[in-house]
């Protein structure tokens, strides 16, 4: 079995999802006898020639040098259609969101997108979250297919090393008749809050019931000399900017203690924060799924429980 | 009436026939339409739009009014007004308005529907300014305004740019609302009134731009008027502070030379009574609404509390006693749900016939809805009455919290206890429901006569009342509760004669006899709407059968309080006894620990009232 | 222009997911249905966009039965139209052949612009808008956080990219672009909206008419199951004062928080 898996680049540096979907393929082909091979668009990163895998293909094209979806699905179109390969891996980026549907269906290729786990039973069986985590459902495939592996599905520390080639493959995007036309990257805010550095991160979500309770979770963060994280509703109710927020869609966080203040713990938000080491979840729904992954749950109102909690830790440093 | 005392020991009563057709849509029918004839409305026949209205004003609250109940609790203007114009927008305030001023004219179903489901929103203060724009606000101009008067002021109250007001209460007349002192003088170029007096208790009253008032024309010509921001003279006093209800407006006016243009005397000199009653009437069964779905609300609170609260290492929604609390308290809501339907339905299997933008379209809806006095009245006891008996029982399970200011219940406990009072206090409504019953009685509005006497001999008519077994054992069980009626009603009448309409101790437990028959008979009616689903026949036969059973045994109890009194007035026993005989035939069986219990169960599961779905 | 918005039905986030005896599929009769959330945003943004440039907005749905609802709100909202896409089987197609029979039902439609939710909060794929994009010749955008007209033939949208970055991306028409939740604020319906709901048509493709030799599927079901816990948690119970107390502790000097 041959499986491929992209590498995407952001700014030059290999894609943290990338690198462990390439993690999880090569846990796959040890237990299956397949060979795995990277394909990286531009200049292939020295750190890619060190794990162990078959090969890099290298792609070098100036089309492909800054993103552009039409072009990278057929530069991979074009891959594809040389190499065959079994299955193609890609970590699950916002990036990969964008293109790899439009390739599955230029090749008519399923795709089946954030996968928590590959595994060979008798074959092939991708594992996938489906409503909302609450089920998890395990697919088997007919023919090739391009999968996407979920953040923090495989650990980076579990990548291989050994020795690799790399192979140069020649594209021509000549064909492509570009319609959509991506600008340049901005940020709303010049983010002041860097939570992937926070020790101690409290953080609220849709629980904290309006703008005006804010201070019930500041003054315990304040107390702590914690950062401020947050939810998406939180941040798409304005009771917090952008960069407090933690998840998929905001910033992925590893702190010593995360307080989650009356966040249910969507798996948007589980992806952003579940490496922390400590998870404290206090929730007035027992069955929230954020329980599933806190270390310490409190089931109650968050109101009643985090001023008295805050007196306490102010009592105790006197 | 020419049923004399006599005719009991006549041998042979002639079957009168009654044409129960004839009687759909009339209020007051079900006093002499047996279980088997005539249809009711319940929301197991809601139409799409029904449904998709509900979940639309569902919606809104939830996301719009729930967020912020706690806000609106204090009197917020800014916040009220934003709320209202976008009820307004999206229709909730137009329901009752024509289309010719942008209004909905949906039927009142659709009324109904929308005050009940705003009380998912959890404010009860929002509701009450709501109530009134919509309700006794705005209804006078509706119904009895002319074009000129709808076409001024109704487009800014359907789109809640103008909050209305309606006066009518002053120190010295509130529920006998004709006793006011304020005039109006025609000024001596005949083009204004100058009113002289002062209001009180006018909900609304700080934030309105239109009030409907009434003042005595000649000191005998009792008579309606609109007042806007123009008219000068119309000085508005402070806020009261009241019990609960806190985030509404509740002010006094004073009329000082108010000038008001003759153009905004409503309907004519003289009329002023008819509007102010016609419009309570139906201020009235609005209220029931918003009550009855409050009374539904407050379930999901007990419940949540029962089971988060330990005693004695388990939640104590497990013990028997907060279970059946809970029990009762689906009962209650489960009734006012069956009682407003079933009004709004009747009103519009009437009103359904006329096209909404005749001339005489107004005028029909108010003669309909003043036939459906008795209607009203029940449907603002009953939905009033069923709130604050599951708010009371929802402090208590709330115990020693429940009297702390830190839980939601102390709160909403002040804010219903006003429903009991205004709109017409609950003990003018049963005066209004036992008056009526009187009138349409000797005036032969409806033929009780003939019922009386088809069921002088056989309370209980023999026949099948429906292929359901454990129904047809109801069924006879409300049919001779109605005959009860009927002979306790006939008996009054011809002991106390016209007497009784001011005999207040005996029209209390008479107009609770009417209220008890009108819930028995139409959750009898309601049952030939249900979809074929098992488990929905199942809950319903459960919850039935405790109404039946606790509603007979009330009308028990209020007709042996009636016919002693006559005994005892007329010093004999015979009244008495023959009720003891009547009961003893009767057999009752039932187990209201179980019923009880497995509508409990169901509610530990849905966590809310869950008979709406 | 002319907007079709894609919209699915599902399980409110309040619905209780249980499986079915063989595991093969959740069981229905509990479930509270709702517009897929995102696909609300997907919905008032092409309204937004119709409102300003005028044009038309389709509502389109596939599956069983009660989608339809879906459409009528969509409809009573302002949606002009709606397409219902008949299949009571539709949780059985993989996203790629569910994508070939939109494809059919909307080629002969000539979009200008098809508008869908990020993803669905049951399968939650986040390929539909995508895989249409590639079928029907179109361009594409996924997690669009903005939008905006600049002439007959070309939109800008804002896309969403990881850690607090966006991008304005420009799109020729015809375009399929993903809406992320939080855009736009999506208005309630009107209870005239729903009145005039009834007046609306709704288009009926019947999924059966369709060639399904091309929409086979490729992907098949082994089995759902609910997942396992990870990590074994520790509930702290009591009274508020005597968590505080035992979660103070915890932080102070297990966590070691100071």
């Amino acid at each position: 079995m041959n499986i491929f898996v992209f590498i995407q680049k952001d700014n030059g540096t290999i894609n943290r999802n990338s690198l462990e979907a390439l993690a999880g393929a090569q846990q796959f082909a040890r237990a299956t006898d397949a060979q795995v091979s990277a394909v990286c668009f531009g200049e292939v990163n020295d750190q890619l020639t060190e794990y162990d895998i078959q090969q890099v293909l290298s792609i070098s094209d100036p089309g492909l040098n800054s993103y552009n979806p039409q072009l990278y699905c057929e530069a991979f179109n074009q891959v594809i259609s040389a190499h065959h390969p079994d299955m193609v891996i890609f970590g699950h980026t916002y990036q990969t969101r964008d293109w790899v549907p439009r390739l599955s269906a230029k090749l008519d290729i399923p795709f089946v997108s954030d996968c928590i786990r590959i595994q060979n039973q008798n074959g092939l069986i991708l594992t996938r979250q489906i409503y909302q985590g609450k089920i998890n459902t395990d697919l088997k495939v007919e023919g090739s297919v391009l999968v996407s592996i979920q953040s923090g599905a495989y650990r980076l520390d579990s990548i291989v090393s050994g020795n690799t080639s790399v192979q140069q493959f020649e594209v021509n995007l000549d064909s492509v008749k570009c319609t959509v036309h991506p600008g340049e990257k901005f940020q709303e805010s010049k983010g002041s809050v860097d939570l992937s550095r926070a020790k101690i991160i409290v953080a609220v979500g849709r629980g904290i019931g309006k703008e005006e309770n804010m201070p019930i979770a500041k003054e315990l963060a304040e107390v702590l000399g914690a950062e401020l994280g947050s939810s998406r509703p939180v941040v798409d109710y304005g009771w917090l900017p952008h960069e407090h927020q933690v998840g998929s869609s905001g910033q992925t966080v590893s702190p010593k203690l995360y307080l989650a203040l009356g966040i249910s713990g969507a798996i948007q938000h589980q992806v952003g924060m579940k490496g922390s080491s400590n998870i404290v979840a206090i929730n007035k729904d027992g069955n929230a799924p954020i329980f599933e992954i806190a270390d310490y749950g409190i089931v109650a109102d968050l109101f009643e429980i985090v001023p008295k909690i805050t007196q306490t830790l102010k009592d105790h440093k006197g | 009436m020419k049923i004399n005392k006599n005719s009991n020991n006549s041998q042979q009563i002639q079957h009168q026939a009654i044409d129960h057709a004839k009687l759909e849509g009339r209020g007051g029918a079900f006093l002499v339409t047996p279980v088997d004839k005539g249809k009711v409305f319940s929301r197991e026949l809601f139409c799409e739009e029904h449904a998709m209205f509900r979940e639309a004003v569902v919606d809104f609250s939830k996301n719009q009014i729930q967020p912020i109940k706690d806000e609106l609790n204090h009197p917020n203007e800014v916040l009220t007004r934003s709320l209202i114009q976008q009820m307004g927008e999206l229709g909730f305030l137009s329901t009752d308005f024509p289309e010719s001023v942008g209004g909905l004219a949906t039927d009142k179903i659709t009324s109904i529907i929308v005050s009940e489901s705003l009380m998912e929103g959890q404010n009860a203060s929002i509701i009450v300014t709501f109530a009134d724009h919509t309700g006794i606000g705005t209804l006078p101009i509706i119904w009895y305004g002319n074009e000129a008067q709808k076409q001024k002021y109704l487009p800014k109250l359907a789109s809640g740019e103008w909050i209305g007001s309606f006066a009518l209460t002053e120190p010295g007349a509130g529920s006998d609302a004709l006793a006011g002192t304020t005039k109006a003088t025609l000024n001596k170029e005949g083009t204004h009134y100058l009113l002289n007096g002062s209001k009180i208790f006018v909900t609304n009253g700080g934030w309105a731009e239109v009030c409907v008032t009434f003042a005595w024309v000649d000191g005998n010509k009792f008579t309606a008027f609109i007042l806007d921001k123009e008219c000068t003279g119309w000085v508005l006093g402070p806020e009261e502070h009241k019990l609960g209800i806190k985030g509404s407006s509740t002010c006094t006016f004073f009329y000082e030379d108010c000038k008001v243009p003759i153009e905004n005397v409503i309907g004519k000199v003289g009329l002023g009574s008819a509007v102010a009653f016609n419009v309570l009437y139906v201020g009235r069964y609005k209220l029931g609404a918003t009550t009855m779905g409050g009374a539904k609300k407050i379930i999901t609170l007990a419940h949540e509390y029962a089971t988060e609260r330990k005693q004695f290492d388990r939640p104590i929604r497990e013990f028997g006693m907060i279970r059946r609390k809970l029990a009762k308290m689906m009962v209650r809501a489960w009734e006012a749900d069956t009682i407003l339907y079933m009004t709004a339905g009747s009103l519009d299997s009437v009103l359904s016939n006329y096209d909404k933008e005749s001339a005489e379209y107004y005028s029909i809806v108010q003669k309909t809805i003043e036939d459906h006095g008795i209607e009203a009245s029940i449907c603002k006891i009953i939905g009033s009455e069923a709130a604050s008996d599951n708010i009371d029982d929802c402090l208590q399970i709330f115990g020693g919290n429940g009297f702390i200011e830190d839980y939601p219940i102390a709160t909403i406990y002040r804010d219903d206890r006003i429903n009991r009072i205004f709109e017409g206090t609950n003990e003018i409504n049963r005066l209004i429901i036992g008056g009526t019953l009187l009138k349409k009685s000797i005036l032969e509005d409806l033929p009780v006569r003939e019922a009386i006497s088809n069921r002088k001999n056989h309370w209980i008519p023999e026949r099948k009342f429906s292929d359901h077994n454990e129904l047809n054992t109801l069924a006879r069980i409300i049919e001779f509760s109605r005959s009860l009626l009927l002979y306790t009603l006939n008996e009054g009448i011809i002991s106390e004669g016209q007497d009784l309409k001011n005999n207040e101790w005996v029209l209390e437990p008479l107009a609770n006899m009417v209220i008890s028959l009108s819930i028995m008979d139409a959750g009898f009616k309601r049952s030939n709407n249900l979809t074929d689903d098992a488990d929905k026949k199942h809950t319903f036969m459960n919850i039935f059968s405790l109404v039946v059973h606790d509603r007979f045994e009330k009308m028990v109890s209020h007709s042996k309080i009636i016919l002693s009194h006559l005994d005892s007035k007329d010093n004999v026993s015979e009244r008495i006894d023959y009720l003891e005989k009547k009961c003893s035939e009767i057999i009752i069986r039932y187990s209201p620990i179980e019923s009880m219990e497995y509508l409990v169960k169901k509610l530990d599961h849905h966590k809310k009232y869950f008979l709406d779905d | 222009m002319k907007i079709c918005v894609l919209m699915k039905q599902v399980p409110d986030n309040d619905s209780a997911i249980i499986l079915s005896n063989d595991s093969s599929s959740i069981k229905l009769n509990d479930i509270t249905w709702c517009t897929n959330e995102s696909d609300t945003y997907a919905l008032e943004e092409a309204l937004l966009m119709k409102e300003a440039h005028g044009g038309e907005v389709v509502a389109c749905s596939f599956g069983r039965e009660s989608s339809q609802q879906v459409i009528k709100d969509a409809l009573a909202k302002g949606a002009d139209r709606g397409l219902y896409i008949s299949e009571e089987e539709s949780d059985g197609f993989d996203i790629l052949s569910t994508a070939k029979i939109f494809t059919q039902a909307l080629k002969d439609e000539n979009f200008d612009l098809i508008f869908s939710g990020l993803q669905s909060n049951d399968s939650g794929n986040a390929q539909l808008g995508l895989l249409l994009a590639e079928m029907l010749n179109m361009s594409h955008a996924a997690l669009v956080m903005g939008t905006e007209v600049l002439n007959d033939t070309r939109i800008k949208v804002k896309q969403e990219l990881e850690g607090g970055w966006f991008q304005w991306t420009e799109l020729d028409l015809p375009a399929s672009i993903t809406i992320q939740s939080g855009l736009n604020k999506p208005r309630y319906a009107s209870l005239r909206g729903i009145m005039m709901m009834k007046k609306k048509p709704i288009d009926i493709f019947d999924s059966s008419q369709i060639d399904s030799t091309g929409s086979k599927n490729k992907i098949f079901l082994d089995k759902m199951y609910i997942p396992q816990k990870v990590k074994e948690t520790t509930f702290i119970e009591g009274t508020p004062d005597e968590i505080a107390s035992k979660l103070g502790d915890l932080m102070i000097n297990d966590i070691k928080v100071f």
